[in-house]
């Protein structure tokens, strides 16, 4: 008797390392897919957030090239100039258009030496980035003021050794000027690390006469931004002879950006997905090992009645079960991989990289992997419902 | 050794199914890996591929143009000052630029590098391995000609650009008189060549130079002749960063980018591996079990512990080698379908992709660990069976 019970209890460890391990293939593969699209999405809802924040009444106007060259040699743009300025302020529909000089200079500060992205920009600029900036402290500066900057969060904190505050002097290309201003941190590095000033400082500062490398345009409403936007740049190719620059809305920008991570997160979880493919086949083989083991029982079965079917059913149901407990777990072990991710892009990128699970791809997962247990199973449970009751009955 | 390998295949062919699928798992988790890891390679290859054609004795001199600060950039005065260094056997200056092309009413950005016409040839050709298709080089005296990249010629716009059309670049007319082979590189073939001057003349900017590609004279030290230009340009535009590349610096910045790319995606596909393995662990019990007598039989009849251990580890092992060697084989077919379906859809040499002897090797040697290590478990198990009990089972 007590052997029995020894033998039975063994045989229960031996099973349960058996589900255990059978479980953890999909486990680990639902996981990594869950962690993979939770990158992707995190960063979707980041950029539309930020973009909704800057408004869908806005039109980006730059010369072809000036952002990213690709891998060739660095290619020259033609800047604008003011005869650009004049022609957009005539569109109808146009509300506020704010010229900018964008550039990156060396800022010292003691001895230490790093490179910024300078953002020079007007009254109609600095009223704009208002909309979706919010100062911490100090002000934001007038237009009039030469040697006056405000400054992002990382350039007060974290770029230089010493925390600069309000009142604090920056050289900038040689130049000093004065911190009137810190901005509230957005949470990644590249934006909280520019510093803003006039545009007649960063014009005069980087010697490029009346210049212009960006222009921001705010439509009068969100309704007319397509139909404004056509106009720029009818007029801007009239005036410059060649279409040697680009126009974007918010929109367009949210879609190309919404294109890129459509892509990479596809990649990611296509990737991870071979995890899942690779548990599904464990699956089978665990299947597979309990219809030989139990082919008495599966005799017995057809022999009290059972249909071909029924037996067809219990298998599949099983290997499904199997699917879904592994992928609820997967989902638990892919929130915490996710979360853990998401601390880690915190550190290296800043506080905005975040990463996010909608229901959607809970249920999705879920599905998903019980669509694997049942496929890996269908086999096997085939091969049960096909065994000769006979034959089985007489398997040792 | 033999009896090892004799009995492991025994076993294996026993429960042929389960073998196959065990297998199957560490194959597709190999196939992942090498598959992934084959293109990174692909890329790293290509990329050092296309700056040895440059030559290892050439120096590429850039403006940093990081929101380029115009009107400090290189020009022709820094061009003449690095003719006369030491060393220098021939200098070709670029002003490279994105102007606004059309064709039949059709217009769209589009790159326009500016070469001296004496020079093209010879730079492009010589330095850069660049070959026609179709037509001459830039001649010297050429003013509103152009010659076209492989895809400015054929779909970058919506109907072809043939020799002998004309296309306009900022409003003015340039005939087409050459048309360059495919080079798979999208910021070559998407470019077009013209006189420097006349560029330079179109775009306002006399005398501002983007790049300058300098190749050293033969004996000369490249390193050397690199910090003389260095010099020289410091000497010039105080406060102003140039890069100034040797080839070989320019193949370590890339080769190391796309590392990372390679390290991300493969540890992505390993994922797949480690499952695998667990699939290893899960089979390898099931035969502990089942063979618990066989294991009291070993014992009973004088195997030492560590035999015992070894047969399992070898076993579990020859999963690993089996899936790895099958899942190395198909990581190579696909990779060969991924390049045949770049070059139809990307172009010859944007992507390829490369599985090297040490790649399989590594893949070979990392399922067989793989393999051994999901055995540990079982084995350990195997081993612990009181051989009474074993036998009595």
């Amino acid at each position: 008797m007590i052997e029995y019970i020894k033998y039975s209890f063994r045989n229960m460890v031996q099973r349960k390392s058996r589900t255990f391990l059978t479980l953890s293939g999909i486990v680990i593969g639902i996981a990594v897919i869950v962690a993979m699209i939770s990158i992707g999405e995190g960063m979707r809802r980041t950029v539309n957030e930020q973009l909704d924040k800057v408004g869908a009444d806005k039109i980006y106007v730059s010369p072809a090239g000036f952002f990213g060259g690709g891998f060739g040699p660095p290619k020259e743009f033609v800047p604008f100039g003011n005869a650009e300025l004049r022609e957009i302020n005539t569109i109808p529909g146009v509300k506020k258009v704010a010229p900018m000089y964008f550039a990156s200079a060396k800022v010292k500060v003691g001895t230490e030496e790093v490179t910024a992205n300078i953002i020079g920009g007007t009254e109609e600029g600095i009223e704009l980035y208002r909309e979706f900036l919010t100062l911490k402290e100090g002000r934001y500066i007038d237009e009039t003021e030469t040697e006056a900057v405000f400054i992002g969060y990382y350039v007060s904190k974290g770029m230089f050794e010493k925390e600069i505050r309000v009142g604090d002097y920056l050289e900038i290309s040689g130049k000093k000027f004065r911190v009137t201003g810190i901005i509230e941190e957005i949470g990644s590095k590249p934006d909280d690390s520019q510093i803003y000033m006039s545009i007649k400082a960063a014009q005069s500062l980087f010697d490029v006469g009346d210049d212009i490398n960006f222009i921001m345009v705010q439509a009068d409403s969100k309704g007319v931004v397509g139909e404004v936007s056509k106009k720029i740049e009818e007029r801007l190719k009239k005036l410059r002879g060649g279409k040697d620059f680009e126009v974007l809305t918010t929109e367009d920008q949210a879609g190309q950006i919404n294109q890129v991570l459509d892509i990479l997160t596809f990649v990611l979880g296509g990737i991870a997905s071979v995890s899942l493919l690779v548990g599904g086949v464990i699956i089978m083989n665990t299947m597979l090992m309990s219809v030989i083991e139990r082919t008495r029982e599966i005799g017995i079965m057809k022999a009290t009645g059972a249909t071909n079917y029924r037996i067809l059913g219990v298998f599949l149901a099983e290997s499904s079960l199997v699917g879904l407990v592994g992928g609820a777990v997967g989902i638990i072990f892919g929130l915490v991989t996710s979360k853990m991710i998401e601390e880690i892009g915190q550190f290296y990128i800043g506080t905005l990289f975040e990463t996010y699970v909608s229901v959607t791809v809970l249920i999705g997962a879920l599905i998903f992997s019980i669509i694997v247990g049942s496929a890996s199973g269908a086999y096997p449970a085939w091969k049960a419902a096909k065994l000769d009751p006979v034959e089985a009955l007489r398997y040792e | 050794m033999l009896q090892y390998i004799e009995l492991s295949l025994k076993n294996l062919s026993y429960r042929k199914a389960r073998a196959i699928l065990t297998t199957l798992g560490v194959i597709i988790g190999i196939t992942a890996v090498v598959s992934m890891v084959s293109i990174g390679e692909g890329m790293t290859k290509a990329v050092r591929e296309q700056f040895e054609a440059f030559g290892t004795n050439k120096i590429l001199v850039t403006s940093t143009m990081e929101y380029g600060v115009r009107g400090k950039g290189l020009t022709d005065g820094d061009v003449s000052n690095i003719e006369d260094i030491v060393g220098v056997e021939f200098v070709s200056p670029m002003y490279s630029v994105a102007a606004g092309g059309e064709f039949k009413g059709e217009e769209k950005v589009i790159t326009v590098w500016g070469l001296d016409p004496g020079k093209a040839e010879r730079t492009f050709s010589d330095v850069g391995g660049y070959r026609l298709l179709k037509g001459r080089w830039l001649e010297p005296g050429d003013r509103n000609v152009v010659v076209l990249g492989y895809r400015v010629h054929d779909d970058f716009f919506k109907s072809k650009v043939e020799l002998g059309n004309s296309i306009k670049i900022q409003g003015e007319k340039f005939r087409v008189v050459g048309i360059f082979k495919e080079t798979g590189d999208p910021e070559h073939d998407e470019a077009v060549m013209v006189n420097i001057d006349k560029l330079r003349e179109l775009m306002g900017r006399e005398k501002s130079v983007t790049a300058i590609v300098v190749r050293v004279k033969p004996g000369y030290d490249v390193d050397e002749v690199r910090q003389k230009i260095e010099d020289s340009l410091e000497r010039r535009h105080e406060g102003v960063e140039f890069d100034v590349f040797t080839s070989q610096q320019l193949i370590n910045a890339i080769s190391s980018s796309l590392k990372v790319i390679q390290v991300v995606f493969g540890g992505i596909a390993g994922v797949s591996l480690i499952v695998g393995g667990i699939g290893i662990a899960n089979t390898m019990i099931m035969n502990v079990v089942e063979r618990t007598q066989e294991i009291g039989i070993m014992k009973a009849t004088g195997a030492t512990n560590s035999q015992v251990m070894r047969i399992f580890l070898f076993e579990s092992g020859v999963f690993g080698f089996f899936g790895g060697m099958i899942g190395v084989l198909i990581g190579y077919i696909i990779s060969t379908i991924i390049n045949e379906l770049a070059e139809n859809y990307l172009g010859p040499g944007v992507l390829t992709t490369a599985v090297t002897p040490s790649l399989a090797f590594y893949a070979i040697s990392f399922a067989i660990l793989a393999g051994v290590i999901s055995g540990l478990y079982p084995a350990y198990k195997a081993v612990k069976l009181d051989p009474v009990e074993a036998l009595r089972a």
